[in-house]
């Protein structure tokens, strides 16, 4: 039997990350255990844009450190072949007259206030930076020049790297069964492939979280949800590099738009998905219905898409709580468990500052960022972190 | 010349194949299901002879449960004129030789003279469809087809992947082909495309109108997911990774 100072479960972007940053912490001990492979759960499914926009103020901490990070991605890992796949287009976002424009307002003054370089633009300089839309309603728009997208799969393999080199040991294809406890303290986990010890046990298992339940009896409040992602073409009128990502409070799902490829628009909805019964991320069905839908109000925002081709179309599952933030931290009735679930949709782009202050919280060490907030008790207390714009990944 | 191409619905190609807790097939509730990629090549060869006068009309046809209506707009949404659903029982898969012997009736009621198929479906791999159902029409048939020309005389001039190597070989009408994925490249479906196709009429007869389906010849005995594959070896060194080569069976006999 084999002991650690610290077990990991599950590789995507959360506990890669982790992972690295307990071994850049001096504790590299550290097994990380993964179902299937690193990278291949939800992190593979995501969209993968980067921004510090948040209405919740924690949020907006937590991805400005992300952001420095995933600038200098290859400096801070120490390995000049890492790379997050980084497009630095700057991000866009836009609200009509009406209920989210207040909203929108507030988090930008909170942006500028947490010094991130946001600037408000007029319609024509915003058509001028995304000239495939139309900005005729816009009754505010705000650029984030210093935002973008990166690649999810990229940046989880070269956390997973860094880790190894630094002495941590992944092994792929280990269903934990159980987590041990003795005297009520976390001992270690029960595998498929036998039992590894640890007086630390870290649960970064995303939709699989509702494990943490099972073997403890304290709640998980973290649902899957389905959502569906289109990728369109347009030859006349391509979505290139250059153009920001686009954010629409306008539209009935409050789209996020991205060029996919230089060339195509990655679309997706940012509200409520499909809810599943069980933890799955496997490629759901996509009705015509919904490509129609959605379709329908991309051609609302960008004329030219009204005969776009639909290039593909694939599913991502989210894991969602009851305020759209993730619970991070210590559970204190089980001394040696950590946990870090329920992105609920973004959690790529603050994956960087979340492995970093839930390795902290595992060594006992000051975190980086306040993680107080995101504790679980929040359900309990009501010292929810709903975001302004509603439900949705944009909290 | 009227095409009929019969599309599958199958379980998409980037989904992991799972097989039902009970062991009676694969799972595809809550999975996505797609035109079968074969299929989708054929139609998209069945429009394009359309688009270049040498087609009149183009029919996709589907034989299974009301569900699978949903290849049918697809098909209609690249460009299919209209679609049949062939109904049958959501249970049991009716295997090749029930499905060919429902599309005879189709190509005989339709007035079909060419029949383009995928060359096979992604989901059992067998091909058989369309070899089975030119036999019983007696056309003449190709399968593997990645080149087609009309000629002029109104014969096809295809190129097929043969075992050793193309077969290059001349038809007269009315025939069956069945496509590879090289042929051509499908279409994106367009916006517009699938508004219409969402509210296309789409005519089903009951297959049980069409023919008998017979018992089938082949009959699943068990489906099994295939056995984990073992962990790789990690060798120590180069010589011990030459050992531990020299030590394979495969090695020893060459």
């Amino acid at each position: 039997m084999q002991t650690f100072d610290a077990i990991v479960i599950g590789a995507g972007v959360i506990g890669s990350s982790v992972a690295y940053h307990l071994a850049r912490l001096g504790c590299s001990n550290v097994l990380v255990l993964d179902r299937t492979q690193i990278g291949a759960g939800t992190t593979a499914q995501s969209s993968g844009i980067l921004r510090t926009h948040y209405s919740v103020i924690e949020n907006v901490r937590m991805a400005q450190a992300s952001w420095r990070v995933f600038n200098d991605f290859a400096g801070y890992l120490g390995d000049e072949e890492a790379s997050a796949g980084m497009v630095k287009c700057g991000y866009l976002i836009a609200a009509p007259d009406g209920a989210k424009l207040d909203p929108l307002r507030a988090a930008l003054d909170a942006q500028q206030a947490q010094g991130i370089q946001v600037r408000l633009l007029d319609r024509q300089e915003a058509q001028a930076l995304l000239p495939i839309a139309r900005f005729d309603d816009a009754g505010l728009i705000g650029y984030e020049p210093e935002a973008g997208f990166a690649d999810a799969y990229l940046v989880t393999t070269s956390f997973a790297r860094a880790a190894r080199r630094l002495g941590v040991r992944i092994l792929e294809g280990v269903e934990v069964e159980r987590l041990l406890l003795e005297n009520g303290k976390v001992a270690g986990v029960e595998t498929s492939q036998g039992t590894f010890r640890a007086s630390t046990v870290i649960s970064t298992q995303n939709i699989w979280a509702t494990d943490i339940e099972r073997w403890t009896g304290i709640a998980s409040p973290v649902v899957p949800e389905r959502h569906a992602v289109l990728a369109l073409e347009e030859d006349a009128n391509p979505y290139t590099f250059q153009m920001p990502v686009y954010k629409d409070l306008g539209s009935p799902g409050m789209l996020y738009c991205r060029s996919y490829g230089g060339k195509q628009m990655l679309v997706s909805e940012g509200t409520v998905g499909e809810t599943l019964a069980t933890p799955d991320n496997e490629q759901g069905d996509i009705s015509m219905d919904y490509m129609v839908e959605v379709g329908t109000q991309v051609a609302e925002r960008f004329p030219a898409y009204e005969t776009a081709g639909v290039a593909s179309t694939w599913t991502g599952v989210y894991d969602v709580t009851p305020d759209w933030n993730p619970v991070l931290g210590r559970l204190p009735d089980v001394p040696g468990l950590v946990v870090g679930y329920g992105f609920s949709g973004h959690g790529f782009k603050l994956s960087p500052a979340v492995g970093q202050v839930l390795a902290q919280a595992a060594l006992g060490l000051e975190t980086e960022v306040d993680i107080a907030p995101y504790s679980l008790e929040r359900f309990r207390t009501g010292g929810l972190l709903t975001g302004k714009y509603g439900l949705g990944a944009v909290s | 010349m009227h095409i009929l191409v019969p599309v599958k619905r199958v379980v998409d190609a980037n989904v992991k194949v799972r097989v039902k807790r009970d062991g009676s097939g694969v799972e595809t509730a809550g999975v996505k299901l797609s035109v079968n990629p074969f299929d989708e090549v054929a139609l998209e060869q069945a429009i394009r002879l359309k688009a270049q006068g040498l087609a009149s009309h183009v029919t996709a046809v589907t034989c299974g449960p009301a569900a699978a209506q949903d290849v049918l707009r697809t098909a209609l949404a690249m460009g299919a004129d209209d679609a049949v659903l062939v109904e049958s029982a959501e249970v049991d898969d009716p295997g090749p030789l029930a499905i060919a012997r429902w599309l005879r009736a189709i190509v005989a009621q339709e007035n079909a003279t060419l029949v383009l198929c995928g060359k096979q479906a992604i989901d059992d791999d067998l091909g058989a469809t369309g070899p089975m159902l030119a036999a019983l029409l007696d056309w003449p048939q190709a399968m593997s087809v990645n080149q087609l020309e009309v000629r002029p005389d109104n014969t096809l001039a295809v190129a097929c992947d043969a075992d050793g190597g193309t077969e290059r070989l001349a038809l007269p009408l009315p025939a069956v082909l069945g496509v590879d994925l090289r042929l051509c490249e499908p279409r994106h479906i367009t916006l517009p495309a699938l508004m219409r196709a969402r509210k296309a009429a789409i005519r089903t007869v009951p297959a049980t109108s069409l023919a008998d389906a017979g018992t089938p010849p082949v009959r699943p005995r068990a489906l099994l997911e295939p056995p984990p594959r073992p962990p790789g070896v990690r060798a120590e060194n180069l010589p011990a990774l030459i050992e531990r080569l020299r030590a394979l069976l495969a090695l020893q006999a060459a």
